[in-house]
């Protein structure tokens, strides 16, 4: 497929449909990296340096497209996946990108897949090893408590995303106090 | 920014208030509605590629958690959901002592809870010495279906075990 037809795929309303399928942020992270057009537009990316600027142009140009306000962004799916695509090749390009899209309105996906980037480009700016970057998906670990789950190296970022630092955090200080 | 960082936090403006039996918190986030076209589309793809389904409620609010659990006010993550079974009293039930009303649960490859679903008949099929189940649930944000509990799509996971918050 071309590389218009793979990305004019991506923004319809059938590819929606079929990630939407997903109850939550793992398993529509997991059946991105599954679709055949994600990774038709991976190979894309990787075979020519142009795809991967047409791809970033229209991450911004999506990311700043008028919607109907009462509605999601109808580009939600589309951008989370082209920013899952950009930070499959450049992570600090993605992370760029990332600003774009979580200053567009009604986002889901994209805003949690932005979130994500973000956090991780922060992470590597205090020199967490590559290992023990997060996703998306570490915000709803932190938001559902259960952020003491990962590893100890974790607590640092965590405890700047709420400002309580993780059970591992707490159980030292009360060790702390006790001794 | 901050509600981007704690969704399903109480800071996070898109979270309702909503605790289990035990008073634990449990994180939640509102999505707002797709567009019309958006919807139409999900339910052809749903119907089309599922013939058993029959759309019950075209909408993509909540998802098959908080339809649930919620009330259909909310999407709760499904790796909350083992939280509010063992908070709110849910205890596995065998086959044949399912009711409806009583939760299916699905699990991924990896038994990763993927998906509930809401028990709306389930007998004996005798002809073909198995359970006939009719579940209710909400397919991701691709709207509410009624539907035969194994007929589901891939993503969801498959049917794993019954659960029940009845008093006896």
């Amino acid at each position: 497929m071309s590389l218009q037809g793979v990305m004019e795929s991506i923004e319809g309303h059938q590819f929606a449909a079929e990630v939407n399928l997903a109850a939550g942020f793992e398993a529509f992270h997991r059946s991105i990296q599954g679709h055949s057009l994600f990774r038709e537009l991976g190979g894309l990316m990787k075979d020519d340096p142009s795809v991967f600027r047409t791809v970033l142009v229209r991450i911004v140009e999506l990311s700043r497209k008028p919607i109907r306000t009462q509605y999601e962004n109808p580009f939600d799916s589309a951008m989370a996946v082209y920013l899952m695509a950009v930070d499959g090749v450049d992570s600090e390009v993605a992370a760029v990108a990332a600003q774009h899209v979580s200053k567009a309105a009604n986002c889901w996906w994209a805003s949690q897949v932005s979130t994500g980037i973000e956090i991780s480009a922060s992470l590597r700016r205090l020199g967490v090893p590559p290992a023990l970057l997060v996703t998306g998906v570490m915000r709803t670990m932190v938001a559902g408590g259960e952020i003491g789950h990962a590893p100890d190296v974790i607590p640092t970022p965590e405890k700047r995303i709420n400002g309580r630092g993780c059970h591992h955090t707490r159980k030292r200080r009360t060790a702390k106090r006790a001794a | 920014m901050p509600e981007l960082l704690d969704l399903g936090s109480p800071r996070d403006r898109n979270a309702i208030d909503l605790a289990t039996a035990r008073n634990r918190r449990i994180p939640n986030a509102r999505r707002r509605e797709q567009i019309p076209e958006a919807l139409a589309a999900a339910m052809q793809f749903v119907t089309e590629s599922h013939p058993s389904a029959r759309l019950r409620s075209l909408t993509g609010t909540y998802n098959c958690i908080g339809m649930a659990f919620a009330n259909r006010r909310t999407c709760i993550e499904p790796h909350h959901v083992q939280m509010i079974l063992e908070d709110d009293g849910y205890v596995e039930v065998d086959p044949p002592d399912v009711v409806p009303g009583d939760l299916l649960v699905y699990r991924d490859h990896d038994r990763t809870i993927s998906h509930v679903a809401v028990v709306i008949s389930h007998e004996p099929d005798f002809a073909n010495a198995r359970w006939k189940t009719t579940v209710m649930s909400q397919w991701g944000y691709d709207g509410e279906y009624v539907h035969e509990h194994a007929d589901v799509n891939p993503l969801l996971g498959r049917p794993d075990k019954f659960y029940s918050e009845r008093k006896r």
